[in-house]
């Protein structure tokens, strides 16, 4: 169903319920006709959800497919992220490369190898 | 001999030093963002931050509403089967409302995502690590110069500290050209998805807070209102003629949570709408190199915006629960 068409449905769904629901406000109604509006009340009721429920569901599938858009945008930043920290790790790297030397030497010359 | 090491050794530092300087001024020279670019940018990151919780919040709230509307209006029910089945299709829905919700906060994840990243590449958290592991690197190197002299009792000064500024200069200015370059490509290709994801949130947000009068859409929010109102009559006691204190309060509590649901709904629309406006603007200033300072006054209005759904949205949260 297209969405004007859903919501133009919606819209007699509504009326048609506030219509059941004023009648069953009339005191002078007998206990079997009380019951009929009710259960007519229940089934719009249910209609009116299903209704709702379709159109918030089509709402959400445009939201979805922006998202998956803009997903491959944060994809690639996260990406660059990674490169951009790999650059750092080098210096960092070879900070603790040059202290493992350090120490190596250090430690060789102590036990008398070097 | 120890000269002569020590010569080779300063003639390598010296093409390093010479490179490094040689790439931080070609780096420098063609920088791809403004300073005050990279700021508009960290502060569109900040301003956005929390920015998806809000319209999930509305959905939420709607379901759990749709759910008390339907034990209020069950009270109202005179046979066992209509009064059951008001309640059964109440709790039915509010699931189904709820799984739509959970969708939606999957969707919308990623505007965060998009703001935290954002925040990251703007920040100065590569260049603040990189000054720490440049001092690290000077530390270790006078340590390995300190450790060669004792070995061979020479006296080759320490350059720890030259070599320090160096990388986290020349490094630094790498660094900052990578993220310029990043954070440009990231903006000026979100700007579509951008569009498209803030328009669909204002869309969602229609069906609860029917934002133009003449269009005919789901106005949730009211609909709840206007049911529970309409049905508010017959749940007058029947024996006592009046309204029960528990009565009264649920019914309260149910139209406070409509309103506030609206304002929410709302407020979350609005915001959609500035965080469009911002980021068009900011791919605009960026693609055309201008100062986009301009912009400031936008995005104050915007974290205003996202804070104020914060506040509606707790207030709901205290209201329903």
């Amino acid at each position: 169903m297209a969405n004007t068409e859903r919501l133009a449905v919606l819209a007699k769904v509504r009326l048609a319920k506030q219509e059941a629901n004023t009648r069953r406000e009339d005191n002078s109604l007998s206990d079997r006709d009380r019951g009929l509006l009710e259960q007519a009340y229940t089934l719009l009721d249910e209609v009116e959800d299903d209704l709702i429920l379709q159109e918030i569901g089509d709402r959400i599938d445009e939201l979805k497919a922006a998202s998956a858009a803009l997903g491959k945008v944060t994809a690639k930043m996260g990406t660059n992220v990674k490169e951009i920290q790999k650059v750092v790790d080098l210096v960092g790297d070879a900070a603790q490369a040059l202290k493992a030397l350090a120490n190596i030497v250090a430690a060789a010359a102590t036990a008398g190898i070097l | 001999m120890m000269n002569l090491a020590n010569t080779r050794c300063t003639g390598r530092w010296s093409q390093l030093v010479a490179f490094t300087l040689l790439l931080s001024m070609v780096l420098a020279g063609c920088s791809v963002l403004t300073d005050s670019q990279v700021n508009v940018i960290n502060n569109f990151a900040q301003a956005t931050k929390g920015f998806s919780a809000s319209p999930a919040a509305v959905m939420e709230a709607h379901a759990t509403l749709r759910a008390e509307r339907g034990v209020l209006v069950a009270s109202t029910m005179t046979t066992h089967k209509s009064a059951l089945k008001t309640l059964e299709q109440g709790m039915q829905q509010e699931d189904r409302l709820r799984q739509e919700a959970s969708k939606a906060t999957a969707a919308l994840s990623i505007l965060d995502t998009y703001s935290d990243l954002l925040n990251t590449l703007s920040s100065d958290r590569f260049t603040d690590d990189l000054k720490n592991k440049s001092v690290a690197l000077g530390t270790a190197l006078d340590q390995d110069v300190a450790v060669l002299n004792k070995l061979t009792g020479g006296s080759t000064q320490s350059f720890g500290a030259l070599v320090a500024g160096i990388v986290r200069g020349g490094g630094g200015i790498l660094v900052r050209h990578m993220q310029q370059k990043a954070l440009y490509q990231a903006v000026t290709n979100a700007h579509e998805a951008v569009t498209q994801a803030t328009r669909a949130v204002e869309k969602l947000m229609a069906a609860y807070s029917q934002l133009d009068p003449k269009k005919l859409d789901l106005d949730l929010f009211m609909q709840e209102f206007m049911e529970i109102k309409q049905n508010f009559p017959m749940m007058q006691s029947a024996a006592s003629h009046r309204w029960d204190l528990q009565t009264l309060d649920r019914v309260q509590a149910a139209l406070r949570s409509s309103e506030r649901g609206l304002a929410l709904a709302k407020s979350c629309s609005d915001a959609a709408a500035k965080y469009r406006e911002a980021h068009a603007k900011l791919v605009q200033a960026l693609k055309g190199g201008s100062d986009p300072s301009f912009l400031i006054a936008e995005i104050n209005a915007l974290a205003q915006q996202v804070k104020a759904g914060k506040e509606v949205r707790d207030e709901l949260k205290k209201k329903v629960s």
